[in-house]
């Protein structure tokens, strides 16, 4: 075991050559490329740094807007709801005015059917009336239903004051119109001329005229005043009672 | 049997001889420089990179880690010289189960070489970073009477870290040589493989201390900065 100081020495030499040459070639190159290269991983964590920066500036005004969003949506529906209700209640009421509208109308159409149901209500029923009254006479008293009629008018005429009004109302008529219901014979023509002869204590004209519309009954007129001997009034009875029948 | 590279002579010149310790050290170096050269030529600088760059990569930021967790220095000042004095000691003692090379390790005058520049290098790093005055004043701290030994004990440590690497390197290897002219077959190849183990830690150890006593020179000056 000796030491060769010569080997050492160029030991020493060596050993710094390698140290040298090792640093150009090893340590430098691959220290500069792990830098670079570390360098280049932190620009890349950098960027995405800024990238999630700018991501999360923009989730923050995407949530913004969607915030934003969804309060408008609940204004919107708000008043969306609110016109709804408006309009709700316009057509309501204008559903009410037409209801209370088609109900009056409906009411008067009623009352018009009513009316008019009562008013040939009661003309068939004086129909059917004469005709059973005719037939009665005929049938069961064999007697003739309007001479009777004509028989009595003329003795009211004759016997009460009961037209009284009329008469006084005539002063001296020209002439004098009379209608009947049925036809009449010429005999009761006569009678009913005489009567009111002798009533208006004058000899006016008289006419007569066959009005269907009485059904049963004469009616005397003379300008503008009348007289009626029929069965109007029992009509407007019976009309009345079915009338309050019915309501 | 020839213990020492230093003993086969190559050329003679009276006042210097060319022997296997240095023609294997000229081999060394070749290898080394060569392998960097040729792997380092084309480095990438991206995330994708050769398996001898990794190598290479692996091997380098490993000795820095290693140096700055030691100094607390930047590793870039203590890297050219420890770490190279571990990878040529390293691959020195690898290359000694080639056979018939002769690791220059093995070679006292190697190891003393590699231990005189560790002595000059300790003093050299620590005056980087401390005045002479200061860093001669650690010799008489506490009292002068320390002087002595603790010039002592420089050279002791220099003179261990010489022959603890030779001494290992060497026994290993006549160990070899005696174990083949005894038992040929198996048992070589055993020590062998634990002479491998040896050297790497051999070379582990040398670097280590080298760093020790140069960060250790550096560590007091942080103390009077503190």
């Amino acid at each position: 075991m000796s030491v060769n100081w010569f080997t050492v020495a160029a030991q020493i030499v060596n050993f710094l050559i390698l140290v040298w040459l090792l640093k150009k070639f090893l340590y430098q190159p691959v220290l500069t490329a792990m830098n670079k290269r570390q360098q280049k991983i932190q620009d890349k964590l950098e960027e995405a740094a800024t990238l999630a920066e700018a991501a999360e500036k923009e989730k923050k005004q995407y949530l913004a807007l969607q915030e934003a969003t969804r309060n408008r949506g609940k204004e919107e529906l708000l008043q969306a709801r609110l016109d709804a209700d408006n309009l709700r209640k316009k057509l309501f009421q204008k559903v009410e005015a037409e209801a209370e509208t088609a109900y009056v109308s409906w009411q008067n159409e009623l009352s018009d059917e009513k009316s008019l149901f009562l008013k040939q209500a009661g003309v068939q029923v004086a129909q059917q009336f004469q005709r059973l009254a005719q037939s009665a006479f005929r049938n069961l008293a064999d007697a003739d239903f309007e001479e009777n009629m004509i028989s009595r008018f003329c003795a009211l005429i004759t016997k009460h004051d009961s037209e009284a009004d009329f008469f006084r109302q005539q002063q001296n008529p020209d002439k004098l119109q009379v209608f009947t219901a049925f036809p009449i014979t010429r005999s009761s023509q006569d009678a009913i001329r005489e009567t009111l002869w002798r009533r208006l204590a004058s000899q006016p004209e008289i006419c007569f005229q066959l009005e269907p519309t009485l059904i049963a009954g004469i009616r005397v007129s003379s300008n503008d005043h009348k007289m009626e001997w029929n069965v109007h009034q029992y009509i407007n009875d019976f009309q009345n009672e079915l009338e309050r029948f019915l309501s | 049997m020839k213990y020492s590279p230093d003993l086969y002579i190559l050329f003679d010149w009276g006042w210097g001889q060319i022997n296997a310790t240095l023609l294997f050290t000229w081999l060394i170096i070749i290898l080394m420089t060569g392998g960097s050269w040729w792997i380092t030529r084309r480095l990438s600088c991206s995330t994708t990179i050769s398996a001898g760059q990794n190598l290479l990569e692996v091997m380098v930021q490993g000795m820095v880690d290693h140096i700055e967790e030691i100094t607390h220095r930047s590793a870039h000042h203590f890297l050219p010289l420890v770490g190279t004095l571990f990878l040529f000691i390293l691959v020195s003692n690898i290359l000694g189960l080639v056979p018939f090379f002769q690791p220059p390790t093995g070679s006292l005058s190697t190891t003393c070489a590699f231990a005189l520049l560790v002595f000059v290098a300790v003093p050299a790093y620590g005056l980087t970073t401390r005045t002479v005055s200061n860093y001669l004043g650690e010799y008489i701290r506490p009292t002068i009477l320390m002087l002595p030994f603790n010039i002592l004990g420089e050279i002791s440590r220099t003179f261990a870290l010489a022959v603890r690497l030779y001494g290992n390197v060497m026994s290993g290897t006549v160990i070899g040589i005696v174990l083949l002219i005894i038992t040929p077959l198996f048992v070589p190849v055993i020590m062998q493989a634990l002479s491998l183990l040896t050297g790497v830690i051999q070379a582990y150890i040398f670097a280590l201390l080298a760093l020790v006593y140069i960060a250790s020179a550096m560590e007091v000056e942080k103390k009077d900065e503190g």
